[in-house]
């Protein structure tokens, strides 16, 4: 099959997009450099400033030398999208750089893309150390990463033009409404009016656990972008163990579970439209495993003699699997009591939730409750027709913002990418089985955290990983948050480059 | 005439040699940072107990090695032994050493703090004030009774080494009035090492790249404003 080359115009499309983004990450450092003046830490200061400087000297640089009013295609939504997370983590990386925390750049653009995609692994050394306004940056890229790169450009610095293709290609299927960027402005939206809710009631439990003042503000907010985007990363390094409070972990819950929802089922709640909670798909496939996953964890737990009161089971197994169905990876105990303390069965219940994630066009990873549910009415479609006379029709609906008939193509797109998830999960957990240190489960737990942009964690990720596996989980992170579409096009767009005819 | 092939793999390559190359350079100025005089903790600590973490690693149900107490007398323990065998440690009264930080989150009759036993606690500061990284932080959560609570000066945060502190009490795998959580629950508190300000002068090679890189931005902007009121949209894309 031929393949056609692109030309110097799809690469000048392609960098003056991309030159877009990296001013939108600009605006994205130029927040905590404001904190960083006001609290006088000159030196977190002056490394967002260099990073924010960078970012708009390539964006005006590609806007200077690149602009183009030709209409942007798919294939080049799909190379953008691709190459935004690896160009824009790059430059996000910078300041973490700089800020002395991180080991090498490896570490850094590990941090960047942990933030961006909205996984929660960390590298940061001596994170109880860190400057406010580095740790609000951190916390940040959760912000960024969660309402989409993308998506932040489409609403701040809206193009128009080809934004669905760039929209669609950053593996959100829901347009909830007509106009695409009236689309991510709502979603900004929603994600401000929770910002305010979500705050309040966090500082308001952190008040009741001791923690008031202006720190407590600071811990809200920055645990509020984290629950809300399904981030995962916490002031400190004891993650949400650090507050031993019952109340700030169902506060947390709720804003996890509402991160984990899509922003197509925000609006048709927002729009009053209740019934769509009984009916979608979505809904009923994240309660069935919630529910399915939830009864092991606990089953485990109980079985492994850990916990034994109705308070501890909740606070930790509840919790921590549901921390890892939506995505989030918040932690009520040191990630290595799971491997070592945990037992068997609760683990491994804990992994499958990472590896399902929650729901599409929502910041949670993994497969996605839609794709779980399409799969399981699939083969149950099958069994059906297996079971009817010959000459029958078969029909299987499903409910997800409106009635559809589940089409072969549909089902068939869905089991794909779940295989390939599947197959991710393995791989990553391969290349860490190479080094022999540490075992098949803990290598599996790590892999499936990474790719499913969860951000739990059994001790593997540690700025001394090797760093070979480093960039795997890097590419893991990078491949699992633009469900593979995007990634592949970007590899096929690079072998036309070299190989194509034009 | 180059051949567009080369053409278009100039293109595509130049910004990524171009973003390696600003990388680069960022990185070498994150190796400039001073490399300030390490501070010492000038303190004789407990010899930490002799307890192998990789004979608890497989005891997934704990219950194997409950009749086997670890030999905690005279000795301290860290968190990562504590993480490796809680149910070894479990129950056993213990001694435990290291940097109080972040905040002291008070309840009645006392307070729950973190206590950090990594090196930047006990041996080498905190970052940023040297570049002796040594990984992530460890530590455990302590709860203090009011008139242990009472005792602390300062807490670890950004720019503080927080109170060392020695704690001796009672490690609890399953704390129940912690939602389960492992917790030392303290009975015994003395401050090893006050708090102090650890130094984060202004790193210079860093203000002077903050100071290039506004200089680019603004002449990059300046340019790109100039040039777009006077030039359309690249002719070829027309």
């Amino acid at each position: 099959m031929a393949v056609f080359r692109p030309g110097a115009d799809d690469l000048r499309l392609i960098g003056y997009q991309l030159g877009k983004v990296a001013t939108g990450l600009s605006l994205l450092m130029a927040v905590p450099a404001v904190v960083a003046v006001v609290l006088g830490e000159w030196n977190a200061a002056t490394a967002l400033v260099v990073g924010a400087g960078i970012c708009v000297t390539f964006g005006q640089l590609s806007e200077w030398r690149l602009r183009t009013s030709k209409p942007l295609t798919w294939s080049h939504g799909t190379v953008v999208v691709a190459l935004a997370w690896l160009v824009g983590s790059a430059l996000a990386a910078i300041p973490f750089l700089l800020s002395g925390h991180t080991g090498n750049l490896l570490d850094a653009w590990f941090e960047a893309m942990s933030g961006l995609t909205t996984s929660g692994l960390s590298v940061i050394q001596d994170l109880d150390h860190l400057s406010y306004s580095m740790n609000l940056y951190r916390h940040l890229t959760h912000f960024a990463g969660g309402q989409g790169i993308v998506i932040v450009v489409l609403a701040v610095l809206a193009s128009g033009s080809g934004a669905g293709m760039l929209y669609v290609a950053e593996g959100r299927e829901d347009r909830i409404l007509p106009n695409i960027v009236r689309t991510a402005r709502f979603i900004f939206m929603v994600a401000a009016v929770y910002l305010v809710v979500g705050t309040i009631a966090l500082y308001g439990t952190l008040h009741l656990a001791g923690l008031g003042g202006w720190r407590g503000l600071w811990h809200a907010v920055n645990l509020f972008v984290a629950a809300f985007d399904t981030g995962g990363f916490t002031p400190t390094s004891q993650s949400i163990g650090y507050y031993h409070s019952a109340t700030v972990e169902v506060v947390l819950l709720v804003l996890m579970v509402a991160g984990t929802m899509s922003f197509a089922l925000h609006y048709h709640l927002w729009a009053g439209r209740f019934r769509e909670l009984t009916r979608n798909l979505e809904v009923r496939s994240l309660l069935v495993t919630a529910t399915v996953l939830g009864t092991l964890t606990l089953f485990g737990l109980a079985r492994s003699g850990v916990q034994s009161s109705a308070a501890g089971l909740y606070r930790k197994g509840i919790f921590t699997l549901l921390s890892a169905h939506t995505g989030t990876g918040f932690a009520v105990n040191a990630g290595g009591l799971i491997v070592s303390d945990w037992g068997v069965l609760a683990p491994a219940a804990i992994v499958l939730a990472m590896g399902l994630g929650g729901m599409a066009g929502s910041t949670a990873g993994g497969v996605k409750a839609l794709r779980v549910g399409i799969t399981a009415k699939a083969i149950a479609h099958d069994i059906r027709r297996i079971l009817l006379p010959d000459g029958a029709v078969a029909v299987t609906t499903y409910h997800a913002g409106h009635k559809r008939i589940l089409r072969d193509q549909v089902a068939r797109s869905a089991t794909t990418v779940l295989l390939l998830y599947v197959a991710t999960y393995l791989a990553g957990a391969l290349v860490a089985l190479l080094y022999g240190r540490w075992e098949a489960s803990e290598a599996l737990f790590e892999s499936v955290s990474a790719a499913a942009n969860v951000g739990l964690s059994v001790g593997i990720v540690d700025p001394s990983m090797p760093r070979l596996l480093q960039v795997t989980y890097i590419l893991q992170m990078w491949v699992g948050r633009l469900e593979f579409v995007a990634a592949f096009a970007l590899v096929g767009y690079l072998v036309a480059v070299v190989r194509g005819r034009r | 005439m180059i051949p567009l092939r080369r053409r278009l793999l100039r293109l595509g390559l130049l910004p990524v040699l171009l973003v390696a190359a600003v990388l680069s350079a960022v990185a070498t100025v994150a190796e400039l940072a001073p490399v300030r005089q390490t501070p010492s903790l000038d303190l004789a600590l407990p010899p930490v107990v002799d307890l192998d973490p990789a004979g608890c690693q497989r005891d997934h149900d704990g219950t194997g090695l409950l009749d086997r107490p670890a030999p905690t007398s005279g000795h301290r323990i860290t968190s990562e032994l504590v993480v490796a065998c809680p149910a070894r440690l479990d129950g056993r009264g213990v001694t435990y050493v290291g940097e109080a930080v972040g905040d002291l989150l008070d309840r009645e009759g006392g307070a729950w703090v973190l206590v950090n036993d990594d090196d930047y606690a006990l041996e080498v500061g905190p970052l940023p004030g040297h570049r002796d990284r040594r990984g992530t932080n460890t530590g455990l959560a302590v709860w203090l009774p009011d008139p242990l609570a009472a005792q602390l000066t300062g807490l670890g945060r950004p720019g503080t080494w927080g109170d060392i502190v020695e704690v001796t009490g009672v490690l609890h795998r399953t704390d129940p009035a912690d939602g389960g959580g492992l917790t030392l629950r303290a009975e015994q508190l003395t401050i090893r090492q006050h708090a102090r300000h650890v130094d984060d002068s202004l790193h210079l090679p860093q203000l002077l790249l903050a100071a290039i890189s506004v200089l680019a931005a603004s002449s990059a902007w300046t340019i790109r404003r100039h040039t777009s009121r006077r030039r359309p949209a690249h002719p070829d894309t027309k």
